[in-house]
């Protein structure tokens, strides 16, 4: 009788040391929510592109303010999307995101809206940007900075003469020069090659899918890099006669050196904006609501202007801009020309997009 | 094969190796080098500066990765080795089951590991971070930590072990009065193993990491997809100097063999 | 010995627990979890059993990257051990005790550096303007810059360089084993320098350099940094894809049965890679 009290014991004993450590770990794992609570509430979070904000500017904003601002960079729009969806959009307080991914952010219902009573900036932002495809009331986004994106070329691979205004030169054999760079994002190039078989299309089917997909594996042999953020590199150490990128980057070399030009496709080329939204999760919304209004001040945006070179949202900082590249601000600027320029858009369902793209990238 | 004449030897072998060596250590030399070199995007040698040294220091970001991967670093290293301490002794040669399971992990690519975590991670709401990141190496740590103290602890001469228990000690106090300190040379070699795998890893920390974990390979890997300063070189010859002085340190703590 | 045969007492099994729970948790279980994953298709807390995802990831292009993977990985192997084994080979016979540490020594210290650093240097390297080209350049040996970068042939060089060390040190370790008085014994006797090597010293050495090819294979199937990096972003691997599924198109159960294929694929490869070296190591021993 005893032995088979022991016995029991004997198994109930293990068990219970297997859950006690079980406990343990699951404690060990689970206590960052426990540590949020007590994270410091003089504290934000910004998820950002790399390379966007100067940490000195951020610096300067956490003196004047005396609040912590944490940056967690993303190099990604996918990336973005599948990190805010991995933790629930918690983690991040606010978010600038890339135009393209907004809307799917509004569907996700991971923002609040923006009260526009506590932006003391609203009344200088550019017109052109407001009001676009991705937030038509501007409910969520307010746009910060902002780039085209076309073509990068060094004019001495062309005989010193500017080449073809068009897409042409990093698709068509008859005009392109081998060693291009392509941009990353499978949406983005997908993209590219729409607007230069179907000009600025808002939706596509399967068989112009598929076109795209053979034009773009047609394309991958004379390509160098497919990359988003080494077009100023490529063009500098003379790697590659043509890259796709956004103005920015080219800016930067053309400053130093006569032989590289920057072209906006004639088919209309491609806006890139990035936003500020400000996340369901966050707590702390004055606190983001100063650091944007320190960022907007004049000062700070010049100082950010001199820094990247991106456009910036802010008209009087915008107009002071050397934009001669991109064809100075009246032409650039004119509405009826800017509706022209096209936008990173899901044009294909998301899912058929990525396939093709891996299917351009595994051949 | 190598035929074993004297000239061939003497000559063509030894040149053979010292330009595999060479070959292995052509990108430390770079690193060295061209964090000296005054441009930002040339690799042609234009000038002796130590501007970047000054930027590394006053860089925040370089820092706070750094801080994040040596705590990750720490307490996996910590944690897989008091578990394979433990484990071993537990043990005790009886483990024709259960030691093959610690194999495994070496056996299994670092992508698979990396994506089975963060899956693991999320079908069970468990917040990512710098915890995730710790439990994630510590597994790594462990898939080496057990089979080395195991393979060390075998060699162990039983009758130390046993003369100290006919002596009246516990299996506890055997344990840590006895065993530990005959082990100490597999477990500071093991610990010191476990740590670099740990600050090396990049693929756990990319799939796991959050906004409160930027680690050193992460800040890496995004400095050089951004496009390459000269800052990284600093930073590299500033941990060749860290780890140098380590390894020295070490190996006038224990035999050089035993490291592997 | 008898104090131990007793059953495990409670204090044992309290110390033996967190290990094996640790690995079980955050290894066996995961991989579980994916090939659970693989196999249900997950939309709003439904999971539906499918084979669509196993249907897709059979198809040319993803066997074509995988195929791509593996071939790489066996060449970067193969080089591997034929450098490895000379390199082991003279650190274990032909030098002395001091050039023996020395030379572990310096082995091992490539590891204390971070391995993207290292990716990042042999970029200055192989640059159109790196050293490399600069030097051939100079030298009048091309005209034009060569292609070094962003291709397989970079893929390829750091990978061998990268994972050389993870070769020599199985070799030197069952070299190391057995003393250089057998080789000499063996030339005493009267035999060639072949007959020695393919009779003494490889049955001896062969399951270090097993060790290290089906180590190198693992670590190359999956490596993810080197295309990622050096690669720019043209020829999917293995490793790009898995990444490319978990957080580009974040669909985790068709990466998931993606990861359950290319593991697969692996474990054959490794199963007919033990076959070779068994027959090899038959081959061997039969003649003595």
């Amino acid at each position: 009788m005893s032995s088979g009290f022991r016995l029991i014991f004997f198994y109930l004993a293990r068990v219970g040391m297997v859950l006690v450590w079980l406990a343990i770990i699951a404690a060990f794992l689970y206590s960052p929510y426990v540590s949020r609570l007590f994270v410091s509430k003089n504290a934000i979070n910004l998820y950002t592109w790399a390379d966007v904000f100067d940490l000195n500017h951020v610096r300067e904003f956490e003196e004047a303010s005396g609040i912590k601002v944490n940056l967690v960079y993303y190099d990604n729009c996918d990336e973005l999307i599948s990190k805010i969806e991995l933790s629930k959009g918690r983690g991040y307080d606010f978010i600038l995101a890339n135009d393209t991914n907004v809307p799917e952010l509004i569907n996700m219902g991971m923002l609040v809206p923006l009260d526009k009573s506590k932006l003391d900036f609203w009344h200088e932002l550019e017109p052109n940007l407001l009001h676009k495809y991705y937030d038509p009331e501007n409910i969520y986004a307010v746009p910060y900075s902002w780039d085209i994106c076309g073509m990068g070329v060094d004019i001495a691979k062309f005989n010193n003469q500017t080449p073809v205004n068009s897409w042409k030169l990093v698709f068509d054999p008859k005009f392109a020069l081998p060693r291009i760079g392509m941009m990353e994002e499978g949406m983005r190039s997908v993209c590219i090659a729409a607007q230069y078989l179907y000009g600025n299309v808002s939706k596509i089917d399967q068989i112009q899918l598929q076109k795209i997909k053979d034009l773009l594996i047609s394309q991958k042999k004379i390509v160098e890099v497919y990359t988003e953020l080494l077009g100023d590199y490529l063009l500098y150490s003379r790697a590659c006669p043509v890259v796709v990128t956004p103005g920015a980057f080219v800016y930067r070399i053309m400053v130093n050196d006569d032989q590289i030009k920057f072209l906006i496709p004639q088919e209309g080329g491609f806006v890139v904006s990035e936003n500020f939204v400000i996340m369901k999760a966050c707590t702390k919304q004055d606190l983001v609501y100063k650091f944007m209004n320190f960022m907007y001040q004049k000062n700070m945006v010049r100082k950010f202007v001199e820094k990247t070179s991106f456009l910036t949202a802010r008209r009087d900082v915008l107009y002071e801009m050397d934009l001669r590249h991109l064809g100075g601000q009246d032409y650039l600027l004119n509405p009826s020309r800017f509706e022209k320029i096209g936008y990173f858009k899901y044009i294909a369902p998301r899912e058929e997009i990525s396939k093709a793209w891996i299917e351009v990238k595994a051949s | 094969m190598k035929i074993n004449k004297f000239r061939f030897s003497k000559l063509v072998m030894p040149s053979f190796v010292g330009s595999v060596y060479f070959f292995l250590y052509l990108p430390i030399f770079i690193l060295v080098l061209f964090s000296f070199n005054d441009a930002r995007f040339v690799y042609k040698w234009s000038g002796f500066t130590l501007d970047w040294y000054y930027e590394l220091f006053r860089s925040t970001e370089v820092w706070i990765a750094l801080k994040n991967s040596l705590i990750v670093a720490f307490f996996s290293g910590l944690l897989s080795l008091s578990m394979g301490c433990l484990l071993v002794w537990g043990l005790f040669r009886r483990s024709k089951i259960i030691l093959p399971l610690f194999y495994i992990t070496v056996m299994i690519p670092d992508v698979v590991v990396a994506v089975g975590l963060l899956s693991f991670f999320t079908m069970l709401y468990i917040p990512l971070g710098i915890t995730a990141l710790i439990a994630g190496h510590t597994l790594l740590g462990l898939g080496f930590v057990v089979p080395i103290l195991y393979s060390c602890f075998k060699d162990l001469d039983y009758g130390l072990i046993e003369a100290s228990l006919d002596l009246g000690a516990t299996r506890w106090q055997t344990f840590f009065k006895v065993v530990l300190p005959l082990l100490k040379p597999s477990i500071i070699a093991a610990g010191l193993l476990v740590f670099i795998i740990s600050l090396d890893d990049f693929l756990i920390a990319f799939f796991c990491a959050s906004s409160d974990s930027q680690t050193l390979s992460l800040y890496i890997f995004s400095m050089v997809r951004l496009g390459l300063s000269p800052l990284i070189n600093a930073l590299s010859v500033f941990l060749l100097i860290i780890s140098c002085s380590f390894v020295l340190l070490f190996s006038n703590l224990s035999d050089k063999k035993e490291f592997f | 010995m008898k104090k131990f045969k007793q059953r495990l007492s409670c204090s044992f099994f309290f110390s033996i627990v967190p290990g094996i729970l640790w690995q079980l948790l955050f290894l066996c279980l995961p991989l579980v979890f994916i090939i659970g994953l693989s196999f249900f298709e997950i939309s709003d807390k439904l999971a539906l059993f499918t084979m669509d995802y196993y249907r897709v990831v059979t198809n040319k292009f993803h066997l074509l990257v995988i195929l791509r993977s593996l071939s790489v990985s066996f060449f970067v192997a193969t080089v591997c051990s034929l450098i490895a084994y000379p390199v082991a080979y003279f650190i274990a016979f032909k030098v002395s005790k001091r050039w023996q540490s020395i030379g572990l020594f310096l082995l091992a210290l490539p590891f204390w550096i971070n391995f993207l650093l290292q990716v990042y240097a042999w970029c200055f390297i192989l640059e159109r303007n790196g050293l490399v080209n600069s030097f051939l350049l100079k030298i009048g040996l091309i005209s034009e810059p060569l292609y070094l970068m962003n291709n397989m042939v970079s893929v390829i060089l750091v990978m061998i360089q990268g994972y050389l060390p993870f070769m020599i040190l199985p070799i030197y370790s069952g070299m190391s084993r057995f003393s250089k008085r057998l080789i000499e014994a063996s030339y005493d006797l009267g035999a060639s320098a072949i007959y020695t090597f393919w009779h003494i010293t490889l049955p001896l050495t062969i399951s270090g350099i097993r060790t290290g090819f089906i180590l190198i294979l693992v670590m190359t199937f999956g490596e993810f940094t080197i295309p990622t990096l050096l690669g720019g972003g043209k020829k999917l691997f293995v490793g790009t894809l898995i990444s490319e599924y978990f957080f580009t198109s974040r669909s985790m159960s068709q990466g998931s049965a993606f990861v359950c294929v290319s593991a697969m694929v692996l474990c054959g490869a490794i199963l007919v890679v033990n076959k070779i070296f068994g027959l090899i190591s038959g081959a061997t021993d039969h003649e003595n």
